[in-house]
């Protein structure tokens, strides 16, 4: 049996689905009725969509990650007030492919989302190892941005290893 | 004091989902709009759900926003994601000035296998 499938991994989610109703209603009792339901069927999206990977996370670089996270968030929000506000539109556009160094599907969930949320990039397709991302101005250092923004990611997950450079990736092929 | 913190994080969350708004009228393509939905919209509620924690000051209200900011950090770039994606595949066009694959040439190494085939 998947070791991830296991009844700590099961318990650990009645906690955390059964907490999240009861903080989200005010542990109203009459919410129940829908709450079970909900929480059950959470449960078992959860066990269907579980990835057989084990990820260990890094308290610190978790910290350091939302510290990062809110900072350029900020930046990002007014990034954009910027551009829309501009009368001239300061806009340079492009696609971009970026090759992914991350290799677990957690830590890439976790990149992609981020990106999208960052100022002027947006995570548009991922195809096989490589994500099609959307940047509003290619005038920016985007690519080291993106190194950056994984580099963040990987220390949040211990032993997550980054695929050495772009050449490593085109030899394994 | 607390009235102030509450004030500015609603006025200054009004006006990032204000922005959001305007970027999808201001703004030339679906993905371009994607960008001001996901980053300002997602700033916006996150600073008014700040807000609201400030001025009830209470456990569980806190506990829900940020519940509720969680979820919305959780779902904005996964929803986004999913439109610019769609928009990708589809061929909508994109804005005239916009540049197609810019870097491709640059790291191009062919057709990458798929690393979980279906």
């Amino acid at each position: 049996m998947d070791p991830s499938m296991s009844l700590t991994g099961l318990i650990s989610r009645i906690i955390v689905y059964t907490g999240t109703w009861y903080v989200l209603t005010r542990g109203a009792a009459d919410s129940w009725p829908v709450g079970i339901p909900a929480v059950l069927a959470a449960i078992y999206i959860d066990f269907k969509l579980l990835r057989p990977e084990k990820t260990r996370w890094s308290v610190a670089g978790l910290i350091a990650f939302v510290l990062f996270f809110l900072k350029s968030s900020i930046y990002s929000g007014i990034d954009v007030v910027r551009r829309t506000f501009d009368p001239r539109l300061p806009l340079d556009p492009a696609l971009v492919e970026y090759p992914l160094r991350l290799t677990s599907c957690a830590a890439r969930n976790l990149f992609i989302c981020t990106v999208s949320l960052l100022p002027g990039t947006l995570s548009t397709a991922l195809e096989g190892h490589t994500l099609v991302i959307h940047a509003l101005d290619v005038g920016r250092p985007v690519e080291h941005e993106l190194n950056i923004i994984e580099n963040r990611v990987a220390a949040v997950f211990k032993h997550q290893e980054l695929m050495n450079n772009f050449e490593t990736r085109e030899s394994k092929k | 004091m607390n009235e102030i913190i509450t004030a500015v994080l609603l006025v200054l969350g009004s006006l990032f989902s204000l922005v959001a708004a305007l970027g999808m009228l201001r703004l030339p393509d679906t993905v371009m709009r994607m960008h001001a939905a996901t980053k300002a919209g997602t700033l916006g509620a996150g600073l008014i759900l700040i807000g609201e924690a400030f001025f009830y000051a209470e456990f569980g209200i806190t506990l829900r926003a940020l519940a509720a900011i969680t979820f919305l950090l959780l779902t904005a770039p996964v929803a986004a994601h999913l439109i610019g994606r769609a928009a990708y595949y589809s061929g909508i066009k994109l804005w005239q000035k916009t540049w197609i694959d810019q870097l491709a040439e640059r790291y191009r190494t062919g057709n990458y296998s798929d690393p979980d085939p279906k």
